[in-house]
């Protein structure tokens, strides 16, 4: 049969090499040996595009999808725990998640499109970092718990602290994440999460994640505001989150703490919109995150 | 294909392919895309973007619709793949096809083979999708040519012609 192939060049990673461990052990075993040129492949929804792109110094991917149970979402001891093979749509359809933390539905619902959510991981978006990715952000929200391990040993780490600006993490090289778990919200806690895209499918350009508890007065007790794509990355707005503490959940008050969360963002112009112009959506984002936050609060969940 | 404890340039895929039995090895970074088209012959299966942003490569993969751009050939080692060549019986199309050919969803046609495996997925799971539903589960495939309404008419037609049963 003569048919013409296109040559290689054009539609492979030329010179990748590909392994895919059987255990945790082994998987953890070749980021030792290879950790500094070999690139973990999950859902491959972002490694993907960047081998294509050379962007990055790997020449070997370690595919993790043939490790044994690690497709999971279950509440253990007052968490949400997802294992690292879930995919977004498992995150979206879970029934665990819809009843006990439904912001990570809303999250994981609304990421790219439904080909992108078939096969990414929520744990491989914590993991990535993308400085625009919907994850990182309810990650950081809710002071998630990131499970990694090495050859060597396993550690958690902290949400609230895991980020640090563009792709950079708390991991290390040699680290792979098995597991992240979120808080279980109970009565009076509720958490929202709200973005804009410009156009349905693609990564946002603005996103606010919004959490609030009450008091048995109904006050504000705790708040937190975390926006994502606007800066490097997740980033916590405190003084925001300070204007709503301690004080009656009214429409007046959710107002101001959008508003002191738009003077305190610091997005920049680029070709998808002003710096002003995300500025105010940035709050028009905040004040229907914290609606949601308060309705679900005030619905005990 | 055995498992690779050691990173290897070659891999030996063996998939079942539109219901039949495939193996071949390959280098490893060969896209499943780019295993489909050049190392099974199968050109149903367009590349647009690239990018893994037009859709025009979907293919379904365990009955999962996924960009084949957007994977790596060795990924779908002992899976089941299905693209748009594997969807009619014979000479009869598929009545999602049928529909898209009936109610011209498909004008160049660049765009249709990922249309049409994306749109066969849907009514697997939803039968009886809404025009919102139909517009949220195609967020992933664009179409420069039909400016969408007579795809989501196809997609209404398909629904309405298979009644439910999936055939
Ligand atoms: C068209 C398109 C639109 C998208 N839109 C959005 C969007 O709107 N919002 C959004 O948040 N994301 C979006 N994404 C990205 C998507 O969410 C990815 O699934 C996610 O960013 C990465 O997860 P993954 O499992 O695909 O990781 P992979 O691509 O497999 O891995 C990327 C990198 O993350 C790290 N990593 C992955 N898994 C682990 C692990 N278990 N342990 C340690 N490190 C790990 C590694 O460094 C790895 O190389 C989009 C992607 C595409 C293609
Ligand atoms: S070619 Fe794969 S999404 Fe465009
Ligand atoms: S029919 Fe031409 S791109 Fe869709």
């Amino acid at each position: 049969m003569l048919i013409p192939v296109a040559p290689q060049w054009e539609t492979d990673v030329q010179g990748l090499k590909y392994a895919n461990p059987e255990t945790v052990e082994e998987a953890c075993t070749l980021l030792r040996d290879h950790g500094e040129d070999a690139a973990i492949l999950s859902g491959g929804q972002s490694l993907l595009p960047m081998l294509r792109q050379r962007v990055g110094s790997y020449d070997k991917v370690i595919d993790i999808n043939g490790l044994p149970d690690l497709e999971y979402v279950r509440e253990t001891d007052g968490e949400i725990r997802i294992g690292c093979l879930s995919r977004h749509v498992d995150v979206a359809s879970s029934s665990v998640v819809e009843e006990h933390c439904p912001i990570l539905a809303d999250v994981a619902a609304e990421i790219g499109d439904v080909q992108v959510r078939n096969r990414g991981t929520f744990c491989g978006a914590v993991a990535h970092a993308d400085p625009s990715g919907d994850p990182p952000v309810v990650a950081t929200l809710l002071d998630a718990t990131i499970v990694a391990r090495n050859a060597d040993e396993k550690r958690t780490l902290s949400g609230s602290s895991f980020y640090h600006g563009f792709y950079e993490t708390d991991l290390s090289k040699d680290e792979l994440v098995t597991e992240v778990r979120f808080p279980v919200l109970s009565a009076g806690e509720g958490a929202g999460f709200e973005k804009y895209e410009p156009t349905e499918g693609a990564y946002p350009v603005a996103t606010v994640g919004a959490y609030l508890s009450l008091a048995d007065d109904g006050r504000i007790e705790n708040a937190t505001l975390v926006t994502g794509a606007l800066e490097a990355g997740p980033t916590p707005m405190d003084d925001a989150a300070e204007v709503l503490e301690d004080r009656e959940p009214t429409d007046d008050v959710l107002t101001e703490a959008a508003e002191q969360l738009g003077e305190d963002t610091m997005p920049v112009d680029d070709f998808e919109g002003s710096a002003a112009f995300k500025t105010n959506i940035s709050k028009k984002l905040a004040k229907d995150a914290l609606q949601t936050a308060l309705d679900r609060a005030e619905n005990e969940r | 294909m055995s498992t690779e404890t050691k990173p290897s340039e070659r891999v030996t895929v063996e998939t079942t392919l539109n219901g039949t039995e495939v193996e071949q090895t390959v280098p490893a970074g060969t896209l499943l895309s780019a295993f489909l088209r050049n190392h099974e012959y199968l050109t149903g299966t367009h590349r647009g973007c690239e990018t893994a942003k037009c859709g025009a490569c979907t293919v379904l993969v365990d009955g999962d619709p996924v960009k084949s751009c957007n994977m790596l050939a060795a990924q779908v080692d002992g899976a089941t793949v299905t693209t748009v060549e594997g969807l009619a019986d014979g000479e009869d199309l598929h009545p999602v096809q049928q529909a898209f050919w009936d109610c011209h969803g498909s004008q160049c046609g660049y765009c249709t083979p990922g249309f049409v495996t994306n749109v066969v997925a849907l009514l697997e799971d939803n039968p009886d999708p809404s025009v919102e539903e139909i517009r949220s589960h195609l967020t992933g495939n664009i179409c420069r040519c039909t400016g969408y309404t007579k795809i989501i008419e196809s997609v209404q037609e398909a629904a309405a012609r298979m009644d439910g049963d999936g055939k």
